[in-house]
């Protein structure tokens, strides 16, 4: 019997009330979609790390105090 | 007196060595000047602020870490109100409401860069050379986070916190620690979400970030020997 | 190469090149990034809002569902009535893996009497209203513990028809249609009165629920004046089908990874997978321990505590050099200044 369900709501522009699609492969598993979209995009900021090059400024000491006389090295 | 030491900062003596032969004899022993010794050998400024990191610290992969700190500080700025005003309001208003998304989305992305974040350092085998305790120590605000995650879901005193806590009820009391953690309790899930659970993550995560300046970052698998120190150090 | 050469060779400090950083500047850029797609996130999706049930609400919508959980209450025959610790004394549902079982050490730390707590005590509250539900009130509380279970007995194995508030129990058409070689069974149309003042409690609460009197306060502690503890309400709602109900339209069933799913379709607790993933194993560990919460929370456990040692356990701390991603890592590394592995490669 179809029973009434209480509604509902969000304060968000986008309404994701709905029941979204939930992926199952037999006994094995079942997963929300939802769910999946956030390790996909763990996945993706993993895999744009690895690609997209990190701007960095090389230190050139030249006439300058030595790294290790600044207390990086050493215990 | 103290003598100021070389480079120090304007006029501020700044004791960087603590060489007891410098201090009068009865102030040789104290707690406070080993406490101190201990604190600024473990923790010299530089390295508890750098300016510079080896070179190998080049990639996106070392931003996970400051952005699971950074979304930490948003989960609390975006607690605070939610703290203050109850939940009448988010449960309530549209404002309240509002405010209960943004502490959603903080805690979504909160756990999404720690995962990128254990994912690169278990990669880089950061554990290595006297960095294990760092190591557990993330382990551990990861769970301490988890748990702290769930009294929130509890607290929300709408349907979701019903079936969450009337689901997850069983898991607890199976465990024997239905005693200690009744999620049924709202008083209790609440008082531990907003009070006790924050306060043992933020701990937790403030001695992992001090162990993670200690040691510096792991150095490369098969970095080159001249760019190693001959004894041990940090990095 | 071995996992201890690995570990002392990063226990020395760094001398070679240093690029600029600046750990301040790049925690607050990262806060502003995080800030940004925090109030994005929320203005574009926001939240899910789904109000809790509700005595009234449930016995409005599910009317049947709140009658036979009212009465599994008053019978003890619910889940939670014969749950065992931290609630009730008896051990029968408890959960164990052998004879380990650590939800009975502490033994009752709630205790919930579900017939008492959740039935009669709301029921004795509305009793000086209506001079009925008084007398049926007191025919339960002056029957025998024996002749409440035949009662009961009784009740549960009738039908519930309900009209309006009134509830009527009537006899099962199956049980009257298959020839029944118990003699004990009572004659069709004689059962709603050897259910006793079952009907007449059922009856009450259905009314209280309908109008609002039955809240969870009158539930939880109609003696306090503030309370923060819903155990007992909650026990009792989570008793009926009505809150799975619920919960299955809105994707959050416990075989849909219901722990870490969330409302419609918004991301739930993603990063709960490494728990939740042990009540979606299939075959014998799911058939033998049939979804039982202490075996998934032992696996779960342990997996927390094999990567909380890691460091310590061989072979699995040389995972990483296995995996050799960390070349994808420190990639612009190894392209500048080469490697100490390749020179000394035999």
């Amino acid at each position: 019997m179809a029973v009434p369900i209480p509604p509902c709501d969000t304060t968000g522009l986008i309404d994701l009330c709905g029941r979204g699609a939930v992926i199952t492969n037999g006994d094995w598993f079942t997963l929300q979609s939802s769910n999946l979209i956030w390790y996909l995009v763990l996945v993706g900021l993993l895999i744009l790390a690895a690609v997209i090059p990190f701007p960095v400024r090389e230190v050139d000491y030249t006439g300058y105090e030595g790294a290790e006389e600044q207390g990086h090295g050493g215990v | 007196m103290a003598e100021s030491e070389p480079g120090g900062w304007g006029n501020q003596p700044i004791l960087l060595e603590d060489d007891p032969q410098k201090l009068p004899p009865t102030l040789r022993n104290t707690l406070d000047w080993r406490g101190r010794r201990w604190f600024l050998r473990a923790w010299p400024p530089r390295r508890l602020l750098p300016d510079t990191e080896p070179t190998y610290v080049r990639s996106w992969f070392y931003v996970a870490g400051i952005l699971t700190l950074a979304s930490l500080v948003m989960l609390v700025i975006t607690g605070i109100p939610l703290a203050l005003f109850g939940p009448e309001w988010w449960t309530g208003t549209s404002v309240g409401a509002f405010f209960d998304s943004l502490h959603y989305w903080a805690v979504e992305l909160f756990f999404l860069f720690m995962f990128a974040h254990f994912i690169a350092v278990f990669l880089m085998g950061a554990f290595r050379g006297r960095r294990a305790f760092t190591w557990m120590l993330g382990v551990t605000a990861f769970f301490v986070s988890v748990v702290t995650a769930l009294t929130g879901y509890a607290s929300l005193q709408d349907f979701e916190a019903q079936w969450v806590t009337t689901q997850g009820k069983d898991a607890v009391n199976a465990t024997g620690l239905g005693f200690l953690a009744n999620l049924l309790n709202v008083g209790q899930t609440l008082t531990l979400h907003v009070a006790l659970l924050p306060l043992a993550a933020i701990g937790i995560v403030g001695i992992h970030v001090l162990w993670v300046r200690r040691r510096g970052v792991v150095p490369p698998y098969d970095a080159l020997d001249e760019h190693l120190t001959e004894g041990e150090g940090a990095t | 190469m071995s996992y201890r050469k690995d570990d002392q060779r990063a226990q020395r400090g760094w001398r070679g090149p240093r690029v600029r950083y600046d750990l301040i500047s790049e925690g607050l850029i990262a806060l502003t990034v995080v800030a940004l797609l925090t109030v994005g996130l929320s203005a574009m999706f926001g939240s899910p809002k789904v109000e809790a049930i509700s005595f009234q609400s449930w016995a409005k919508a599910a009317p049947d569902d709140f009658v036979s959980t009212t009465l599994a209450e008053l019978t003890g025959t619910s889940g939670s009535a014969t749950y065992g610790p931290p609630y009730t004394s008896d051990t029968e549902n408890v959960q164990s893996i052998g004879p380990f079982s650590p939800q009975t050490w502490l033994g009752v730390t709630t205790p919930v009497d579900s017939s008492e707590d959740l039935v009669i005590a709301p029921l004795t509250a509305w009793a000086p209203f209506e001079a009925g539900l008084q007398q049926a009130l007191e025919r339960w509380t002056a029957a025998t513990a024996d002749e409440q279970a035949a009662w009961g007995a009784v009740a549960l194995d009738s039908g519930i028809s309900i009209d309006g508030t009134t509830v009527t129990l009537a006899p099962k058409p199956e049980s009257s249609a298959t020839p029944d070689a118990s003699p004990t069974s009572a004659p069709s149309g004689a059962q709603s009165a050897d259910a006793g003042p079952i009907p007449a409690l059922l009856s009450a609460m259905l009314t209280g629920a309908r109008s609002g009197a039955l809240d969870s306060q009158s539930v939880n502690g109609p003696d306090r004046q503030y309370a923060t503890d819903y155990t007992r309400s909650l026990l009792y709602i989570a008793d009926g089908t009505y809150a799975a109900s619920v919960a299955e339209s809105y994707n959050l069933l416990g075989d849909q990874w219901g722990v870490m799913n969330q409302i419609g379709d918004w991301p739930g607790q993603p990063w709960l997978w490494w728990f939740t993933m042990w009540y979606q194993v299939p075959g014998p560990i799911r058939a033998s321990f049939d979804y039982s919460d202490l075996i998934v929370v032992v696996f779960a456990m342990t997996m927390v505590l094999l990567v909380f040692f890691l460091p310590f356990i061989p072979g699995l701390r040389n995972l990483p050099r296995w995996l050799r991603l960390y070349r994808v890592i420190w990639r612009p590394y190894y392209r500048r200044y080469g490697s100490s592995g390749k020179r000394e490669s035999r």
